[in-house]
């Protein structure tokens, strides 16, 4: 897969985590069980999107540098 | 007693890395505008990431968001999103904002709305929404320090000293060292916010619960109202979508928080800060939910949820804890105090002052009538935070509604060759009114906050207009700003 379109697909991923708690997909996690490791699970789901969104951003930023856009 | 000594601590250990980056400077070595307003823009990943994490959270988070959570449930834990979406918004546009404002010399939104829309009235404009809609900010970030004190020490400090003493250290650094002084406190702060709000209520939980495993089990059996939506307080999803997207994109068109943009030193620390931005929104935020739960269940029906987390210590935490929160307490209200003052001084001198004045004065000068705007901001924030307005937090929420107004300028003075200063201006004017209306008039229909209404209006106001006023030449200009941005 060429960067760019690597690229495209990682900002593709992170429209998709946004959503899952910043459009009405968030309604589906408004619950408590199950919990995993005991953690209530719309408190889980809503916590687990910025650590997703994060691995996704370094993900875009090391194709990013690799393609010399680091410093545009 | 013993809050007032962790208090006291933090308090003299900003003002000593406030003021050491004016002393440390040689005696004849004259303060440059640059250095005043953004550091120089050399500001490395360390400290823009703790300078915009420890601005961004406040005594808002503390206070604030624990009355929320204590009262409404985890409807409040939208700021979870918001905050990483902002942290994307920081990563997609910040290498670009810090790439044109060196090249540009750009300070303030105002200055790169100006030059792309080669539009002197909307600089002004934007400078004006931008400083207007700080002073309640920063007026409840006063009254939040106010009360910190007066909570922590017993009334021992009370509220109108515990304020002026916070402003007065706030002002005295920022007077003498400008963004250099804000950006190593916020370091400071910062720190000391996240492991103190760590420490004490980790103590809790273990102290009362065992552990995270048998708190979280305890939450389901006693609480399991305030661990979904709508809550106790019937929370609507349009207030919690709604709200998640005006502070996710708007966070950073704040005046203060966007100049750490362009007071990056490359565009590649300014990239690395946005996903640290994303990552921390938990760990940061986190210990607020956990320790308004805690109160919840070990303390129901709290007369004044703003006290949740320092009622818990003395029973479940030992009482020389108070210290150390308190510590938090008054680093989360000043660091966002320091920036909001440094920056309104900043935008007076660089939005207003220097496009009303015909010729460009001195950079002493300028540097003048930035500290004047600085103590006069002071000032006048202490004053309104000693009526302890009520009705201010019904307007600081509403200040959204102002610089929510910037995101899709930006956006479009970026990426889009066809926006004319005319849709600007129009989508600026349109979106702050049709905010307003529903704020004031009209109401929040399924819940739905105003800004998201006005933000809604500025968009369809900005590509209408835009389409309508194409000129044959106007897009010169407006195309190299977006090929450089892009």
């Amino acid at each position: 897969m060429s960067r760019s379109r690597t690229q495209r697909v990682l900002w593709l991923l992170m429209a998709i985590v946004i959503a899952m708690t910043a459009t009405p997909i968030v309604i589906l996690a408004n619950r408590v069980t199950p919990s995993p490791l005991g953690i209530p699970f719309f408190l889980l789901w809503c916590g687990s999107v910025p650590l997703l969104l994060w691995i996704l951003m370094v993900l875009h930023s090391r194709v990013s540098s690799l393609e010399g856009e680091g410093e545009s | 007693m013993t809050a007032l000594i962790g208090i006291s601590i933090v308090l003299i250990l900003t003002l000593g890395v406030g003021l050491a980056p004016a002393f440390s400077r040689k005696a004849k070595q004259a303060l440059s505008v640059n250095e005043y307003f953004l550091g120089s823009r050399g500001m490395g990943p360390v400290v823009l990431f703790f300078t915009s994490m420890a601005t961004w959270y406040s005594s808002s988070l503390f206070l604030g968001a624990v009355a929320e959570v204590y009262a409404k449930g985890i409807g409040w834990i939208f700021a979870f999103t918001s905050t990483a979406i902002s942290g994307l918004v920081f990563y997609f546009i910040a290498p670009r904002m810090q790439a044109l404002g060196q090249r540009h010399r750009f300070v303030t939104q105002a200055d790169f709305f100006a030059h792309r829309f080669d539009s002197r009235l909307l600089g002004l404009l934007v400078g004006l929404v931008g400083t207007v809609c700080m002073i309640p900010y920063i007026t409840i970030q006063v009254v939040g320090v106010g009360l910190i004190f007066d909570i922590f020490t017993d009334g021992l400090v009370p509220f109108w000293l515990g304020a002026l003493i916070a402003v007065a250290i706030c002002a005295l650094f920022i007077y003498f060292g400008g963004m250099t002084s804000v950006a190593w406190t916020d370091v400071l702060l910062g720190i000391v916010f996240v492991t103190s709000i760590w420490f004490v209520v980790g103590m809790i939980l273990f102290d009362a619960f065992g552990g995270f495993g048998s708190f979280f089990e305890a939450a389901r059996s006693r609480v399991p109202e305030l661990l979904t939506l709508p809550g106790p307080k019937n929370l609507e999803w349009g207030y919690f979508l709604s709200q998640t997207w005006v502070i996710g994109l708007g966070g950073y068109m704040w005046p203060h928080l966007y100049m750490r943009m362009v007071a990056a030193r490359s565009a590649r620390d300014a990239r690395r800060v946005g996903s640290l931005i994303t990552l921390a929104s938990v760990p940061s935020q986190l210990p607020v939910v956990l320790g308004a739960l805690a109160a919840a269940i070990l303390i129901p029906s709290l007369a004044s949820p703003d006290t949740a987390l320092i009622s818990l210590i003395g029973d479940y935490a030992p009482l020389w804890t108070i210290a150390i929160l308190g510590a938090g307490g008054i680093a989360a209200s000043l660091s966002t105090i320091n920036s909001l003052a440094h920056s309104q001084g900043v935008t007076v001198a660089q939005d207003l002052y220097l496009r009303l004045v015909k010729t460009r004065p001195s950079e002493s000068r300028i540097i003048a009538v930035s500290r004047a705007f600085v103590l006069i901001t002071c000032v006048i924030a202490y004053a309104a935070a000693l009526t302890k307005p009520t009705f201010l937090w019904t307007i600081l929420a509403n200040t959204y509604s102002g610089v929510i107004q910037f995101f899709p300028l930006m956006i479009a003075a970026l990426f889009w060759s066809k926006a004319t200063k005319q849709g600007a201006i129009a989508a600026l004017i349109v979106g702050l009114v049709t905010a307003l209306l529903f704020s004031y008039v009209i109401g929040t229909p399924w819940g739905i906050v105003a800004p998201a209404w006005g933000f809604v209006a500025n968009v369809l106001t900005l590509i209408v207009v835009s389409l309508i006023t194409q000129p044959a030449r106007d897009g010169a200009g407006a195309t190299t700003v977006s090929r450089e941005a892009t």
